[in-house]
């Protein structure tokens, strides 16, 4: 493909397309480019030769070599001290130096710091690091720093970069962001944040639980948004949705960082690594467009098809694959009749949204005849099915299905009638709620599966109840515990008179999952909670404590439980057991003793007719809030807190028109489970003092605050008040004296006895007696 | 900490009160008796039997006197030493409704609150004559309340010069004496205000009402200075003696009542708001709740050295109770 620059000359010379392409770039002269690019050269060559006289610009035709756009290894410092070509050697192995000390490696020739036209640097240095996540960090260490005492040094990724500029153009005035920028409420250990949205009008505030400290609002002025707004999974943006467009609000400032210009959006989802994109303009041609992030660029786009909703289309755990279900109807030729469906689901990888290959190399949809209901498993790239197979001769099962290895595990269920999936939150265990039919009897079972293990170890639990409605399994998050709501009969117990005439009772069954060793795993019963009016009941993400909603005629409470083990009485010291088969037995016989017993904590009555609980994601906080019970609903609605001992701690009342409130989310697995252990194993030695001071410090700055803002009252109500009373009380106190001694030591004295007022063994008083 | 019962009455206690010196303890209720304890042992020292429902009493300053009302007749005064009537007065008038008596500081003259026709009197009378009985009414007054209003209570003003009185329908009027025109007038609760209560040192007037608040009033100009939210109707306050203290100063108030006593059997028990609540003055907070009492709650006393109170129920029953040492301790300011 080697051609001399001579005869592409020549061959090009002298034709009108020639021209029009010097007339197009006047600048270049063409003889380089052609030598050092023979494509390029090739491009003009077969452009001209075709006697095209519309010439597009070669880099713009699709199949144009693309320069390398990836600079996501180079990062800028700003703001280095000014000087001329000598000295920026100087400051070149500075910085060297200053990155060795935090183990980072450069080499000269990584540094470019371009100078001007007088020789002088422009205060800027261009870095080129081994890989993506070391220029990150590389530019994370220099944001900030303080160089001198006149330089504070600003670092970026040059991707980071654009955004910047981008949202620099939208905000007013200069304002700088950065990674660290963007990550900041994530640092704050100790507060959470949270929004509510009063119809168009979005508030940030910090939940603190002292709230003299400092400013609860996150930012100052209020966001607009036409559409309910969003948090992104790992709570880095915040997802505001315009008519035009779609916003991506982060930082500190919550600036717009990126937006999508796609318009009429009703819904966004983004997938759990922050990638990419999924919007949903059911106006458009085509409604669900997926795209990259970063970049704004669209990958694929889907047409609407019947039966299709927005909650249609699920990303996968880490954001790698998409999937939806899919109903086909294959119609016989020439009739309009359904001859049969088929239903399966297509698995689209990331980025390039391309359908997942088989092991031949064929990129197919996966076929699951009957398919219901499914879901992705919060933890591994693994799809949960639940189908009714069309042969009668199949009975209804549960699949489990790897991606992208298509491996397929299936438990099935002789006589069921209905699944319905409920996943650990962390992905632990998987409950499925198993109705059947036995005997004519409809009844019901819930259907455990270890999915953290491959081979899925199962377990069954019956519910051995007349259940007449069976309302929800609640996973405990961060733990292994389990809660089963129904709605059964009412056992009478034998010896026991039933008073009240409500035949239907509502309970709460507890179990806690153990690993064990031989079965998988295996469950416990904890106890059952009986409640007639319980209407909701949720698990905080701290262990061990529940919260238990009751309707009652006129209104609503919510009750906190806590969840204690109860070691049996008669279980002295452990006794020392020599032999290792004995103690194992012995353990195991304590542990089937061991009862446990719910304690509540408090109740707390709740005004609202309808509302919702949010516990954060910590499940340190509970937010109660009041919902809409019709899209007309105008009255004011609340907004509380309370700690997970039912302490209510703070509230936002006469809330107009309030859409919704939300929790900031933190990322999850940010640190490995090793450092997780590490951390708590070096908590108490390393942390535990420090913490404790910062909480005392803190409490007695609160303390102060709240001592002198009731010594203000104290001072106000005595001086403006009971003083001047008082005072003209002790002017006229010889008027009162002439018509009753008020004092007692006005009394003329007599030999009296004494009374002494004892209590809890201290003298509390002595009184005369006459 | 579980508070004694005295269980001197068969029907609703209407009032209780300590002597001023707080050795005595007197109690009334509607089924014609008044209890007299020693406040040290609560042991019952004597019983006046009046024969009428006894909607008031009070007790001269040196405890030599018993005044109680006689609802449908008049009043009574008794001799607190031997328990012997000594007068008995009839109003002369027919069908009255007796509803409130108080001595004067200095006890030569009381005063009796009384209803007749749909209008309420203040009548007032000097001790000396009353003393000699029927017979002589000398030195006796009336002053007639306002029209459309009830009086529910009236007491006496700084140096006995003017009357607080409450009404049935909020209004709260101050009357001088000497002029007897109404000096002061202001609508302060919605509904009746079932009874007030005043400092000896006039400093401050806490008034309660049907409408589920309290208020701390300027015993001059009548503005509101606090307001205390008891929620369900109010009947009794009592302020803490311990506000001119000098060891341990204490801006406290005790306030109860609950529902209405005919409402008790078609709501929940929950619902009474029979607790007695303990709150602070300054920073308008509820310290504590006092449980106990099954029936609403009609009257409050602390005894004058602010170590004891007790509370007269509906129910019939008159719980005295001791502030626990941990009330004298710097948690409860």
């Amino acid at each position: 493909m080697s051609i001399s620059f001579e005869e592409a000359l020549a061959k090009v010379n002298g034709s009108e397309s020639f021209k029009k392409i010097q007339q197009l770039y006047p600048n270049i002269g063409f003889e380089q480019e052609i030598l050092g690019n023979p494509e390029l050269g090739e491009q003009i060559r077969s452009a001209c030769s075709n006697q095209q006289l519309t010439i597009e610009d070669p880099r713009k035709v699709s199949d144009a070599p693309k320069l390398d756009e990836d600079f996501s290894k180079y990062f800028v410092i700003n703001n280095l001290p000014i000087c001329d070509a000598d000295k920026s050697k100087k400051l070149i192995q500075l910085l060297i130096k200053l990155y060795q000390k935090k183990e980072i490696t450069f080499s000269e020739a990584d540094i470019t710091m371009p100078l001007n036209e007088q020789g002088m640097t422009e205060g800027v240095a261009f870095f080129l690091a081994s890989s993506e996540e070391k220029a990150k960090l590389a530019a994370a260490i220099m944001n900030n720093y303080q160089f001198d005492k006149k330089h504070l040094l600003s670092a970026s990724q040059i991707n980071d970069f654009e955004k910047i500029m981008q949202a620099k153009d939208l905000a007013s005035g200069p304002k700088s962001s950065s990674l660290i920028d963007l990550r900041d409420p994530m640092l704050d250990t100790k507060r959470e944040q949270f929004l509510f949205q009063l119809s168009k009008d979005v508030h940030i505030k910090w939940h603190q639980i002292h709230e003299q400290t400092s400013s609860r609002n996150v930012i100052e002025n209020v966001l607009q948004s036409d559409r309910p707004v969003l948090w992104s999974p790992k709570g880095t943006y915040l997802i505001v949705i315009k008519h035009d467009k779609v916003e991506f609000h982060g930082g500190k400032e919550m600036q717009p960082i990126i937006t999508i210009p796609e318009p009429k959006v009703e819904n966004v989802s983004m997938s759990p690594c922050e990638k990419f994109v999924l919007t949903y303009a059911p106006t458009q041609k085509s409604p669900y467009v997926v795209w990259d992030f970063q970049l704004v660029e669209q990958i694929r786009d889907f047409d609407q098809k019947t039966g299709e909703s927005f909650q249609t289309y699920q990303w996968s755990h880490d954001g790698q694959y998409l999937a939806k279900k899919f109903i086909q109807e294959i119609k016989k030729e020439g009739s309009d009749e359904v001859e049969k469906e088929k239903r399966g689901l297509s698995v689209y990888k990331l980025p390039g949204m391309e359908l997942i290959a088989t092991d031949e190399g064929v990129k197919k949809s996966i076929t699951v005849d009957g398919i219901e209901d499914w879901a992705w498993a919060p933890h591994k790239n693994i799809i949960v099915y639940s189908c009714f197979p069309s042969d009668d001769n199949q009975h209804p099962r549960i699949g489990f299905l790897e991606i992208p290895s298509r491996r397929t595990t299936i438990k099935t269920f002789a006589s069921s009638k209905r699944f319905v999936l409920y996943f650990h939150p962390q992905g632990d265990y998987l409950a499925v709620m198993n109705e059947y039919q036995q005997k004519k009897t409809t009844k019901y079972s819930v259907e455990l599966f270890d999915t953290k293990k491959n081979s899925f170890p199962h377990q069954q639990i019956l519910v051995n109840r007349d259940v007449l409605e069976f309302t929800a399994i609640i996973w405990e998050p961060n733990h292994s515990k389990m809660a089963v709501h129904t709605l059964s009969k009412r056992i009478v117990e034998a010896g026991k008179k039933d008073y009240t005439l409500d035949a239907k009772r509502n309970g709460v069954d507890i179990y806690e999952m153990i690993d064990d060793p031989i079965k998988g795993f295996i469950t416990r019963t904890i106890g059952f909670l009986p409640s007639e009016k319980v209407t909701k009941f949720s698990f905080s993400g701290s262990g061990d404590i529940f919260t238990v909603f009751e309707q009652e005629p006129k209104n609503a409470s919510v009750s906190f439980y806590m969840i204690l083990k109860q070691q049996p009485e008669n279980v002295g010291p452990a006794q020392p057991v020599t032999k290792k088969g004995l103690s194992s037995q012995v353990n195991k016989l304590q542990s089937t003793e061991e009862k446990y017993e719910f304690k509540k904590t408090a109740k707390q009555d709740i005004y609202e007719t309808k509302f919702e609980d949010v516990w954060d994601q910590t499940g340190r906080y509970l937010a109660i809030y009041g919902v809409k019970r019709s899209p007309l609903d105008k009255t004011v609605k609340s907004l509380k807190f309370y700690n997970i001992f039912g302490e209510a701690l703070g509230s936002y009342d006469q809330l107009q028109n309030l859409q919704q409130f939300k929790w900031r989310p933190r990322p999850q697995g940010v640190l490995k489970q090793k450092d997780i252990t590490k951390l708590k194993s070096e908590y108490k030695t390393k942390f535990l003092k420090k913490f404790k001071e910062e909480e005392k410090s803190e409490k007695k700055e609160v303390n102060n605050v709240v001592k002198e803002s009731k010594k203000k009252i104290r001072d106000e109500f005595l001086s403006k008040f009971f003083m001047p009373l008082r005072k003209e009380f002790e002017e006229q106190i010889d008027k009162y004296e002439q018509l009753w001694p008020i004092k007692e030591k006005d009394m003329h004295s007599q030999e009296v006895e004494i009374e002494i007022i004892y209590a809890f063994d201290s003298v509390l008083r002595e009184t005369k007696i006459n | 900490m579980q508070p004694i019962y005295l269980t001197g009455h068969s029907r609703p206690v209407r009032k209780v009160m300590f002597n001023f010196d707080g050795d005595m303890l007197f109690t009334c209720s509607d089924d014609g008796k008044v209890c007299m304890y020693n406040s040290y042992d609560q042991s019952r020292v004597g019983v006046f039997n009046v024969n009428q429902a006894v909607k008031s009493i009070d007790v001269s300053k040196d405890t030599k006197y018993l005044l109680a009302s006689s609802t449908t007749e008049g009043y009574q005064i008794f001799d607190c030493m031997t328990g012997q009537l000594i007068s008995k007065i009839a109003i002369p008038r027919s069908s009255i409704q007796v509803k409130h008596v108080e001595f004067a500081l200095g006890d030569q003259q009381f005063l009796v609150v009384y209803e007749h026709a749909k209008r309420s009197y203040i009548r007032i009378q000097d001790t000396a004559s009353a003393l000699k009985g029927q017979t002589n009414p000398d030195g006796v007054f009336e002053v007639e309340g306002p029209q459309d209003h009830l009086i529910t209570q009236a007491s006496w003003g700084p140096l006995n010069q003017t009357l607080y009185i409450a009404t049935n329908k909020g209004k709260f009027y101050i009357h001088d004496l000497s002029s007897s025109k109404t000096i002061v007038e202001e609508d302060v609760h919605n509904s009746e205000i079932f009874s007030f209560n005043v400092t000896y040192d006039h400093t401050m007037l806490i008034t309660c009402s049907k409408d589920g608040t309290a208020k701390l009033l300027h015993p001059r100009s009548l503005e509101v200075v606090r307001l205390f939210n008891f929620v369900k109707p109010c009947r009794a306050a009592c302020i803490s003696p311990l506000f001119d203290s000098q060891e341990n100063q204490k801006f406290h108030v005790l306030l109860a009542g609950g529902q209405d006593a005919r409402d008790v059997t078609t709501s929940k028990a929950s619902e009474g708001g029979f607790e007695i609540k303990l709150m602070n003055i300054i920073y308008n907070q509820s310290l504590a709740e006092i449980l106990g009492h099954f029936g609403t709650v009609h009257t409050l006393a602390i005894s004058p050295d602010g170590i004891n109170f007790v509370s007269g129920s509906e129910d019939g029953y008159v719980h005295f109770h001791k502030f626990l040492p941990e009330y004298f301790t710097k948690k409860f300011e």
